[in-house]
């Protein structure tokens, strides 16, 4: 094969590589991005009742929550991990009780001043940021949305 | 083919580009609370008013500390000269020879620091002409910080009516706010050194620590160190517990740094301690503490100002406002949680009562004892037990929260004072030989109206207007 054959091919694989990716993935968020999709799982129902009774059911689901919003990669990337994670977890032991993983509040924490932002800006919340005993949102509104349901933080 | 090639990499770098503008753009990012401030004020600045321009909302709330009522707590209160002698009928023999004997008032909001500790008569009316020490308003000022800077030991030294005529400020946001980027920050002198002894450096602490910080430079128990010119020392070395103080007193303060006792007790002879307000010390190891809450958390509840929160800056009883203060983490309905933190002071209020009587009659059994002619050898033992029995009483009587800030603790050291009481007593009976024990004075109406009281209305009470702050 002469190159600019071998170019081509190399291409050409890349090309079709990423659009069977790319439809991969966005066919995975089209069939999760709807809040009943986590509620399939016996051990998110509680979950999903409670929030159902929440003021955040008009404006916000699981995934906007519980998901990186940053961009298209980091939530596919969070998607993915958490989804591997509860999968693995639901199959060998299903926990009576969810707790979040330290990774999972920093993800949390961003969404709630993704549309809570201006509510705080007075406040010097964000000097914890770094800090090993920072308090974050739900610390407090522990409540938020899920009721009784949210077990206390470790 | 050169042509195609250039062709075939603006195609790539545009897909590339065009992928990472997907990646990367998506998603709005939050702008974050507050970042850094810059003032504009002199890093020493203590004038409120310079502050209060740059942050209307703080300074509104921190002038509502001038509100005066006891609406909504079944003790404590926020009014003028509210007499603690008058409500405790006890309190004249336990503190007799002893300049709160004078006047001893409930306290009151930040805003009247300054006023309040001119106008009291421990300050203006010492018998024999003596003049009250700059130790005194070591916490009334944002001014002092800076004086002992520049004064060093001499500030604590120089009489209070000199400080009065030099001064100008009460509190203000410097006690608390570094005054050119705002962060939380300890400026108290005795509060720095007491927590190095523990080996912690608290300029490198972290935002919730600081928020408790904070107040723990003042709201604490201390004493003026007689050998360095008055200087004020929080008695923390050996640790928090009243116990642990008390070790320290007496075997660190009483020797080292030749501070044996607060005053000599006119009854019994015994060298007493006068406890101040230590809240700081009593909520360690409460359930909030251990649940990493922050004085602010629960005394500083962020309230709506408009659309935006604010962190309230009037400092109150949380029991004022539950629905901000308890409510965001205690979903239960808040006349419940107001019922059962009521019983839990009621508990601490019946023991504390008894035990502040178990000392009255401690000390008119010693005094009974020396009449009945035992000497000081004979009584060093009920002595010692008074001096600490009335420690542990006060510790409590003291701290403001009746036993709320951790109930368990201030149980516990009621149940000491008590038992340390009536060992006292019983030792004095055996040295003076008599077995008719003297009576402790009736409760005041106020002590029984509380007792014999479940609950508390809500709106029972007084409010008052605003009174004047002025001091000089």
């Amino acid at each position: 094969m002469e190159l600019s054959k071998k170019i081509k091919v190399g291409i050409l694989s890349v090309v079709i590589l990423l659009a069977a990716a790319g439809a991969a993935t966005a066919t995975m968020h089209a069939v999760t991005h709807e809040s009943s999709f986590c509620a399939s799982c016996h051990v998110m129902q509680n979950y999903m009742a409670s929030w159902e009774h929440s003021s955040h059911r008009e404006v916000a689901g699981c995934n906007d929550c519980h998901t990186d919003q940053r961009n298209y990669l980091a939530k596919t990337y969070s998607k993915a991990t958490a989804g591997a994670r509860h999968a693995f977890m639901n199959v060998i032991k299903p926990p009576e009780h969810l707790k979040m993983i330290e990774s999972s509040k920093e993800v949390v924490q961003r969404n709630c001043l993704r549309c809570h932002d201006s509510l705080v800006e007075k406040t010097r919340l964000a000097d914890q940021d770094a800090e090993a005993d920072r308090k974050f949102c739900f610390d407090c509104h522990r409540s938020t949305p899920h009721g009784r349901e949210r077990p206390t933080p470790p | 083919m050169a042509k195609k090639k250039w062709i075939l990499a603006g195609w790539t770098i545009l897909l590339v580009a065009l992928m990472v503008m997907t990646v990367v753009g998506c998603g709005k990012q939050p702008s974050s609370t507050l970042g850094p401030i810059n003032t504009g004020l002199a890093p020493d600045e203590v004038d409120i008013q310079k502050f209060a321009v740059l942050f209307p909302h703080q300074y509104d709330s921190f002038m509502k500390n001038a509100e005066m009522s006891t609406i909504g707590t079944k003790y404590g209160g926020n009014l003028e000269k509210d007499s603690h002698l008058e409500k405790y009928p006890y309190l004249k023999t336990l503190f007799a020879g002893y300049a709160f004997s004078l006047e001893y008032n409930e306290d009151r909001g930040h805003v009247y620091t300054m006023r309040d500790l001119a106008t009291v008569k421990r300050v203006t009316s010492l018998p024999n002409g003596k003049k009250q020490v700059g130790s005194c308003m070591t916490c009334k000022s944002a001014e002092v910080p800076g004086m002992i800077q520049k004064m060093g030991l001499d500030y604590y030294s120089t009489p209070v009516e000199e400080h009065l005529k030099n001064m100008n400020h009460g509190m203000s946001c410097s006690n608390c706010h570094d005054p050119q980027t705002m962060k939380l920050r300890v400026v108290q002198p005795a509060f720095i050194d007491a927590m190095k002894r523990r080996g912690e450096d608290v300029t490198k602490a972290t935002q919730q620590q600081l928020r408790t910080y904070v107040c723990a430079q003042c709201h604490v128990e201390y004493y003026f160190n007689p050998t360095r010119q008055g200087e004020v020392t929080f008695p923390w070395d050996k640790g928090f517990t009243p116990d642990q103080m008390e070790q320290y007193y007496n075997e660190v303060a009483a020797t080292e740094n030749k501070f044996p006792q607060d005053w000599k007790h006119p009854l019994s002879g015994a060298p007493m301690l006068k406890a101040q307000h230590p809240e700081f010390e009593t909520y360690q190891g409460s359930i909030h503490q251990i649940n990493g809450v922050s004085c602010a958390d629960c005394h500083m509840p962020y309230e709506k100002e408009g659309n935006q929160k604010i962190s309230s800056h009037q400092w109150t009883s949380p029991l004022k406002q539950m629905q901000q203060s308890c409510s965001v983490c205690h979903r239960e309905d808040m006349d419940t949680l107001r019922n059962y933190v009521i019983s839990k002071q009621d508990l601490t209020f019946e023991m504390l009562n008894k035990a502040g009587s178990a000392n009255e009659v401690a000390a008119k059994s010693i005094e009974k004892a020396i009449q009945a002619g035992a000497t000081d050898a004979d009584l060093t033992e009920a002595r010692k037990l008074h001096r600490s029995a009335q420690w542990h009483w006060d510790i409590v009587a003291a701290e403001n929260s009746m036993g709320f800030h951790n109930t368990p603790l201030t149980m516990n050291t009621l149940s000491k004072a008590i038992d340390l009481a009536n060992q006292a007593t019983m030792a004095a009976a055996k040295a003076g030989k008599f077995n008719d024990i003297p009576a402790a004075t009736s409760y005041s109406d106020y002590i029984n109206e509380r007792l014999s009281t479940k609950g508390w209305p809500k709106d029972k009470g007084v409010k008052m207007p605003a009174s004047d702050m002025s001091w000089k």
